[in-house]
């Protein structure tokens, strides 16, 4: 034996065992291989039947204005125009072995909904992947993603250059729903993760026993190369689909979203404070303003909300307003007595109500749990300054 | 400051003057000029003009002659020679023509990445006001916020980066580098020597994964090297790049007159052979240029010395001066090196941390305390005055070791022998099978790949055991990596763990303490120095990884005692040979401080020792042990020469207690009486080197002593064992026949040993975790390895031992030489047959 050998043994490494039922991805998925050189692709593709009830075509034409002010993306969105992307990889780093090896796509063709997949048996074959999803997407003009600005396009974009490919996929307009999902859930979820999104807000439940935990699928894939077994990966086309799914039921959602009908903001969890703050964040004041009033007279009512509110009030120099709305819950919170205490001090100059509110912020601020150091020193300073200035 | 003006003060002082052992001269030269070639971008040259170069020294011009062909080009001249703008004109006059150009520079530590940031930078500013480009500089390492990575992989031109970063980092993220790699001109590994060893063996491997990268995004840069001078610098170098290149190493620049003296410390003890000790002598050379405001820099082999010498220095009242050391923290060395440039400090105590090339200006004097261990090492701190064509002195202090004595006798070892050569494996299997992976993960292997210096056999053999063990599938020929797992997050190039104890004093941190060396730097009631403050340790945190401090205000500091055990945990494999027997083992070995000393300052006298209860640090890794037959040891006794212990007869304890009553119990040395701790009785000549007990135990031979004295009254009497003369010679051998360094691997003998039931044993083993392979290299070879030692020593003209042999002899001692000689003449008769 040669000493390498001698070297190898000694690592005690344990063989690999090799499965002797290697299953083809055609014996689990209908689907078609493309061809090219010696390198092929498998593609599964399929029109979404009605039960699905992707509502998309019909619900784009009517996005409403605000979401124009988000992105100028939504001023020429027709839904020919959109892909939704979302991509299996073989990592979650960004590392120089991390690849899609299954990438799907949806859109819209015909009036119908079109979902195809595009996955390689192995990883010679992600150059031709790559070469027909570059002549795919050159079609479109808005991609539509989950995090995809930050994961699934500098990854492909990494991988076409690695490939040698000009496609350039910077060229599209990246609509990433994770941004948008955070205003709306962040409060309300935690976190934001997709299946999140899913299950509480859509209360859709995905067949488990089909699905593969995301964590899972990079080595589901790796095991599938040694093995060839690839009931595993069936798993992950089912898991991509969803995902697909979900990504257009929440572009769904914000294309109908109504901020001033509540009752469907309701319906989607979506937190009230969470899109009037939106509203002011993206340059729409005007439109926040009705939503934080009406919202002051129902039982939603909150700290945040009256703060904003006040905020938006005070730039139009409506203290007498800002101040009725603010003594909606001046019993309870002493942020909210301060604030009073300012308004009066400041802009409507009565001293003693001033001094007044100043006084019940100091003394609601000991009955909170939490000491607030910095708040109680604040109301202090405030109250013998105001006592200085009464006297 | 005029040199002759030190040296002459120096030798001014009769109490220095009648000690110096060596005075060594090296003359002046002037320095050689040659124009700035016009083959430079014009750019180039109004850059380097507006810099103050008018000229450039003939190497200078040379190098970057040869790299501008597109030849790879180590230079190899002294320090402070110029060496950096070699490499920095190539680059700016790259970026002349194509502002894309992209350069990668590797230095081995993030000190001396920040200090060439600063000295490129101006340079680069007038290339910028010139050409109006603007190429960014940036480091990329570990400090590097995440925040600005991305804008740096981005835009980069020149990165400032270390091999670690490059391995774990740069290359397995190739992919977000594809616009550097595309456009990569030039590498520059600076200080290339520092690569040698296992560290080497990692870095060679590294560079093969980064040329492989390269050629996928279809450059191929033209590599610049600069090193310090090693004995084999083609061959060291044709193992780190496996290519072509230059070698530029005639020093063209000008140099002052060099002198070196050896300064051995007076005896204290005509009669016992005791001198004074190195340390305080070197502090008092320390003080004498301190007040003289002659700025010097005190190189010492122990981050305790540091400390010792900088308290000693306060305590004599010297001014502006400082110590350096690994475990200050980043902030406070910076600063120090900026200090010690503009000449605020006349004085810095410095571990080998400051041998690296950090610019810290010109300094007068350099002091060293205790040889350094090589020759290559010794020339490097020396280098480290006169730095710019002036005169220069260097003084070494030689210590009481036998190696220090030695070259105390013989310098021409020091001046005339060509340094220590530099090796490495790169194809140690381990290292190997860790990069390959790597470089799998990197970019599929195509097994029609030609991968450097490695056979196809073996690259098919490693490949074949990565698919086996399902790391990699195979697909036409092209291997991929096939697991989620990172590589290069799983090996490390360094031994060193960078984990470490923070110190705290009231709160604040005030410095570091690695891992390994924080229990006995700085255990419970230990005295920790921290630049010459003396700290009591309070608490030490295992959890926390905190070591708490207070002021120390009594006079004495402390010393660890460690102890070191061998546990055979498992045998491998067993050969025997006539002469003996070789084990191949998996061990651990333990290190434990099991007790501390009490020191005090002013008289170096023992207060107390007390015991400790510290977890020990293990070792887990394989070695080799080495044991005689009955038969050989037998010979060896009949020699005169073996290991045991010495059967001083019968009478002993009488003779003993005799000599005690008639020196009135007293230290014949230092004069202390005794006390609780007994005193010993020390042969004036050894009581080896008489035929008869009798003979040696005459009470005129006999002296008493403390122990303290004891020990220093034995150094210069030394005898050599046989088996400890083999150790030696294993030891410096065994590096060269492995291509490692000499710390990668230990040898150490062991007159009773645990491994070896009570018999004298060389003890061989790794030095990384789980073993490298090395030990096992020495056992499969253990012949080859014993005829290259029978070679050693016979070829050898020393006559007793030597320090390239089977040891330094001591003054009045005896070497094993030819004992050892007769035993491997013995040993290979045998396996020659």
């Amino acid at each position: 034996m040669s000493d390498l050998k001698l070297f190898l043994d000694d690592l005690q490494e344990e063989s690999q065992k090799k499965s002797e039922f290697a299953k083809p991805i055609d014996e689990f998925l209908t689907g078609s291989f493309i061809e090219e050189a010696s390198l092929r692709v498998f593609v599964h593709e399929k029109i979404i039947s009605a039960e699905k009830k992707i509502n998309l075509a019909d619900s784009l034409p009517r996005i409403p204005k605000w979401l124009y002010k988000y992105s100028k993306i939504f001023n020429f969105a027709s839904a020919e125009e959109i892909i939704f992307l979302d991509t299996e990889t073989t990592g979650l780093d960004r590392g120089a072995n991390t690849y899609a090896f299954l990438t799907g796509v949806l859109y819209f063709e015909n009036n119908n909904w079109v979902l195809k997949q595009f996955f390689i048996e192995s990883p010679e074959n992600e150059t031709l992947l790559m070469k027909l999803l570059s002549e795919l997407l050159s079609n479109f003009k808005i991609l539509v993603s989950y995090n995809g600005k930050c994961y699934d396009i500098p990854l492909l974009d990494n991988r076409f250059k690695f490939h040698k490919n000009d496609y350039s996929i910077r060229d599209l307009e990246f609509l990433d729903l994770l941004h948008l999902s955070r205003r709306f859930w962040k409060t309300s979820l935690q976190g934001c993760k997709l299946q999140n999104i899913e299950t509480l807000i859509f209360n859709y439940i995905r067949d488990y026993s089909n699905d593969i935990p995301g964590e899972l699928i990079p080595k589901a894939y790796f095991d599938y190369l040694t093995s060839r077994n690839a009931e595993e990966i069936s798993n992950v086309f089912y898991h991509n689909e969803e995902d697909l799914y979900s990504l257009t039921k929440i572009l769904e959602v914000c294309t109908n979203l109504d901020f001033m009908d509540f009752d469907y903001l309701e319906k989607f969890k979506i937190d009230n404070f969470s899109v009037a703050k939106f509203l002011v964040d993206i340059g729409l004041e005007s439109s926040s303003l009705p939503l934080l009033k009406e919202l002051a007279n129902t039982d939603k009512v909150s700290e945040n909300i009256l703060l904003l509110l006040t905020k938006l009030l005070k730039k139009e120099n409506d203290y007498l307003s800002a101040v009725e709305y603010l003594k909606l819950l001046e019993a309870t919170s002493p942020l909210i007595c301060l604030e009073l205490s300012k308004i009066y001090e400041h802009k409507l100059k009565n001293l003693s109500q001033a001094f007044y509110y100043a006084r019940k912020a100091y003394l609601l601020l000991h009955e909170e749990p939490v000491f607030n150091n910095t708040l109680i020193t604040e109301s202090e300073k405030r109250i013998t300054r105001l006592k200085k200035k009464l006297s | 400051m005029n040199e002759y003006f030190v040296l002459d003060k120096f030798l001014e002082k009769s109490s220095f003057q009648t000690n110096i052992a060596v005075h060594h001269k090296d003359e002046a030269k002037e320095a050689e000029w040659s124009d700035i070639p016009q083959s430079l971008h014009p750019w180039v040259r109004a850059t380097l003009e507006e810099s103050g170069f008018q000229k450039l020294y003939i190497h200078q011009e040379k190098a970057i002659t040869s790299i501008l062909k597109g030849v790879s080009t180590v230079i190899s001249t002294g320090v402070s020679s110029g060496k950096s703008l070699c490499y920095q004109v190539p680059i700016i006059h790259s970026l002349s023509f194509n502002q894309n150009n992209s350069t990668l520079c590797l230095y081995p530590t993030k000190a001396l990445a920040q200090d060439q940031f600063k000295s490129f930078s101006p340079l680069l500013e007038t290339f910028s006001t010139i050409s109006a480009r603007k190429p960014n500089l940036n480091i990329y390492d570990g400090d590097t916020e995440q925040s600005q990575r991305k804008a740096i992989r981005e835009n980069a031109n020149i990165i400032i980066s270390n091999p670690d970063m490059l391995h774990v980092s740069i290359l397995p993220n190739h992919n977000s580098w594809a616009k550097f790699f595309a456009n990569l001109k030039f590498v520059i590994i600076d200080e290339v020597h520092i690569y040698r060893g296992i560290f080497g063996s990692h870095f060679t491997n590294v560079i093969r994964r980064l040329k492989r990268v390269c050629s996928h995004y279809g450059s191929s840069p033209t590599f610049i090297l600069t090193s310090a001078t090693i004995g084999n610098t083609r061959e060291f170098i044709t193992s780190i790049i496996e290519q072509l290149f230059k070698i530029i190493d005639k020093d063209y620049s000008p140099q002052g007159n060099r002198h070196f003296l050896i300064y051995n410390p007076p005896l204290v003890n005509v009669e016992l052979g005791i001198r004074r000790n190195a340390l305080q002598e070197t502090t008092r050379i320390a003080n004498f240029f301190n007040k003289l405001n002659v700025q010097s820099l005190i190189f010492t082999r122990s981050r305790r010395s540091v400390e010792l010498i900088v308290s000693n220095l306060k305590k004599s009242n010297s001014r502006s001066f400082t110590g350096y050391r690994s475990g200050y923290l980043k902030e406070e060395r910076r600063e120090i090196e900026k200090q010690l440039k503009d000449g605020e400090l006349n004085s810095v105590v410095s571990t080998n941390a400051l041998e690296l090339g950090i610019d810290i200006g010109d300094l007068d004097v350099v002091i060293i305390n205790g040889y350094p261990g090589t020759i290559a090492s010794t020339l490097q701190q020396a280098g480290r005055t006169g730095r710019t064509g002036n005169d220069s002195l260097v003084v070494m202090v030689a210590n009481s070791s036998l190696i220090n004595q030695y070259l105390v006798k013989y310098p021409e070892y020091l001046f005339s022998k060509t340094p220590e050569q530099a090796l490495l494996d790169a194809n140690n299997p381990y290292i190997l099978l860790d990069h390959l992976k790597c470089s799998i993960y990197e970019l599929p292997f195509d097994r029609r790949e030609i991968y450097y210096g490695v056979s196809r056999e073996t690259i098919n053999e490693l490949l074949d055991f990565l698919l086996d063990k399902g790391y990699a599938i195979e697909r036409d020929s092209v291997v991929y990596w096939n697991t989620a797992s990172i590589p290069a997050q799983q090996c490390s190039l360094r031994t060193i763990n960078s984990n470490s104890y923070t110190v705290l004093h009231h709160g604040k941190n005030i410095g570091l303490i690695d891992n390994n060396s924080a229990s006995w730097f700085a255990h419970e009631n230990a005295v920790y120095i921290h630049n010459g403050e003396p700290y009591l340790v309070t608490k030490f945190d295992t959890k926390l990884k905190n070591i708490e401090v207070i002021t120390h205000d009594k006079d004495y500091f402390t010393e660890p005692i460690i102890k070191t055990d061998y546990e055979l945990i498992k045998e491998l494999d067993l050969l025997s040979y006539p002469f003996g027997k070789a084990h191949y083992a998996v061990l651990n070995v333990h290190t434990q401080v099991s007790a501390f000393k009490k020191i005090k300052w002013s008289s170096r006298e023992i207060l107390d020792t007390e015991e400790l209860d510290l977890p020990q640090t293990t070792l887990p890794t394989k070695g080799v042990i080495l044991t005689l037959s009955d038969f050989y040891e037998d010979f060896l006794e009949k020699k005169g020469n073996s290991s045991k212990q010495n059967n001083y007869g019968k009478d002993w304890s009488e003779i003993k207690k005799l000599v005690k009553q008639r020196d009135h119990y007293t230290c014949q040395n230092c004069g202390k009486l005794e006390s609780s701790v007994s005193f010993d009785v020390h042969h004036i000549k050894p009581f080896k080197s008489f035929s008869n007990a009798q003979e040696a135990n005459k009470t005129e031979n006999l002296i008493t002593l403390c122990r303290q004295c004891h020990r220093n009254a034995e150094i210069p009497v030394k005898i050599q064992s046989t088996m400890a003369g083999l150790a030696y010679l294993i030891r410096n051998l065994a590096p060269l026949y492995l291509m490692c360094s000499n710390s990668d691997i230990q040898v150490n003998y062991s007159d009773d040993s645990k491994l070896s039931d009570g018999k004298g044993a060389i003890i061989i083993y790794d030095s990384f975790r789980g073993g490298i392979g090395l030990s096992k290299k020495i056992f499969t070879d253990l012949v080859a390895v014993l005829d290259l030692c029978y070679a050693q020593v016979k070829d050898c003209s020393c006559s007793d031992g030597c320090p390239s042999c089977t040891g330094p002899v001591a003054e009045n001692g005896y070497g094993a030489k030819e004992s050892v000689l007769e035993l491997l003449q013995e040993i290979s008769g045998v396996s020659n047959v």
